[in-house]
């Protein structure tokens, strides 16, 4: 996708902080990068080819990216698997974001701010 | 590895089941246990016992996906509205509304992700099983279920045309990789055969038109290609579960796109040509052939004109009703 949504990794320290505090930074997401890479892969490739399948919205995959990218690793799958046991036959969908995420926090604005998203 | 056999303890102990009451049963019924066929029948009938098993899902499926047809008028109002907002607000919020339609509706036409990854365990579960076929051959590892010793050794000394069944394209001579390649191509090819089928058949206009049908036909060439790569670390009895289960995703696919397609698509005017051939009604719910389009409004009878007392009243009437 030309216009990928913007990671939902935590905040990179900024250009003054010391070598400690990016050290910190490498190591705790350290973990979820492989998996958060997978995704990104997954979805560039293998997702594309079965079109809209998902009954949520965000699909399992994005879903997927932002959980590892917000959660970790070891959060992250969890809920990436429990988000996948929802997505069955017999399920109804329905909005359901990674809290804290960014399509979570624009959720929100969109809620907050009168425009197309409110009913 | 061990860990991942750890994780898959429960799938594998239920596929080594399997395999070795089919492998006793054709046993039972005079076949020699050391023979690869014996082998080959039991992974065929594993297969078949898994997709089986699969189907519930994959009907739920269809008769969800069948539902859009209900739905369309108000998707199409809204996709209307969203029209040329191409930024990622507006899709997320076209995305919103798209599931409080489909609440409100209490319907979801899209097929879910599951089904298509649950396979996905099973397979690696039976690759493990294979793969471990030598240690609890040798008693070094514990048996899986009822795959002991014993019968993990016919496994791995079971052939079939001269060739054993535990081999893999990259340890074989010549003859195992030629066979072995022959089974790789008819993987590919029935995944290819199904997924073409799928895209010539079976999509609405409306999926045909995705910006990204174009990546998705690529890729339709593409992934046969990369399963071809994977299918070389693959010993002959897995190649065979895979193009068992392969066929028979095709024969379910065209039995499928032949009497439920998918609304909307060049195989639902087929089905509904054939059927009005036959003298048949078409199927309920879905567009009779000669309207195009289906009214958003039913039009019904024309607007008599009245006289302004008799308008008068008349509004007088309908705004009591909204009140009420």
């Amino acid at each position: 996708m030309s216009d990928r949504l913007p990671s939902s990794l935590p905040p990179a320290p900024g250009p003054s902080a010391g070598t400690m505090t990016r050290l910190g930074y490498l190591l705790r997401i350290g973990p979820r990068m492989p998996a958060v890479w997978f995704m990104r892969a997954y979805r560039a490739t293998v997702s594309r080819t079965y079109g809209p399948v998902c009954k949520y919205y965000p699909s399992c995959s994005q879903y997927a990216l932002d959980a590892f990218e917000h959660e970790g690793l070891l959060r992250g799958t969890m809920r990436t698997a429990w988000r996948l046991l929802r997505c069955n036959p017999w399920s109804s969908g329905g909005v359901d974001y990674v809290p804290g995420s960014v399509l979570d926090q624009r959720s929100k604005m969109l809620r907050g701010a009168p425009g197309p998203g409110d009913d | 590895m061990d860990w991942i056999d750890t994780i898959l303890t429960p799938i594998k102990w239920v596929v080594a089941w399997i395999l070795v009451l089919f492998h006793q049963l054709f046993e039972w019924l005079g076949m020699d246990p050391v023979s690869g066929w014996t082998w080959v029948l039991a992974i065929t009938c594993l297969t078949m016992v898994v997709r089986t098993a699969l189907i519930p899902l994959f009907v739920k499926q269809i008769r969800s996906q069948r539902k859009m047809q209900l739905i369309q008028p108000d998707l199409q109002r809204l996709q209307a509205k969203y029209k040329g907002k191409k930024d990622q607000f507006s899709r997320q919020a076209m995305a919103e509304e798209q599931q409080a339609l489909f609440k409100k509706h209490g319907t979801n036409p899209l097929s879910s992700c599951l089904p298509m990854l649950v396979q996905l365990p099973i397979f690696f579960s039976l690759y493990r099983v294979l793969f471990n076929s030598e240690d609890v051959a040798r008693g070094v590892r514990e048996p899986i279920g009822g795959y002991n010793a014993e019968l993990a050794g016919q496994l791995i000394n079971s052939e079939i045309f001269g060739i054993p069944l535990h081999i893999t394209f990259l340890e074989g001579d010549m003859w195992v990789k030629v066979f072995t390649a022959v089974l790789i191509v008819l993987m590919g090819a029935t995944m290819f055969i199904t997924q073409k089928q799928i895209m010539a058949k079976n999509m609405s206009e409306a999926a045909m038109n995705n910006p990204f049908m174009q990546q998705q036909k690529m890729l339709l060439y593409l992934m046969p290609v990369v399963f071809a790569v994977g299918g070389v670390f693959f010993p002959v009895s897995l190649l065979l579960y895979w193009l068992v289960s392969n066929l028979w995703t095709m024969v379910q696919q065209f039995y499928v796109i032949r009497q439920m397609p998918a609304p909307g698509s060049p195989a639902e005017k087929a089905l509904m040509e054939r059927r009005a051939k036959k003298g048949k009604p078409p199927l309920p719910g879905a567009k009779p052939l000669d309207e195009e389009k289906p009214e958003e409004t039913p039009k019904g009878q024309r607007q008599q004109p009245v006289s302004k007392d008799r308008a008068k009243k008349q509004a007088k009437k309908q705004s009591g009703k909204k009140k009420s």
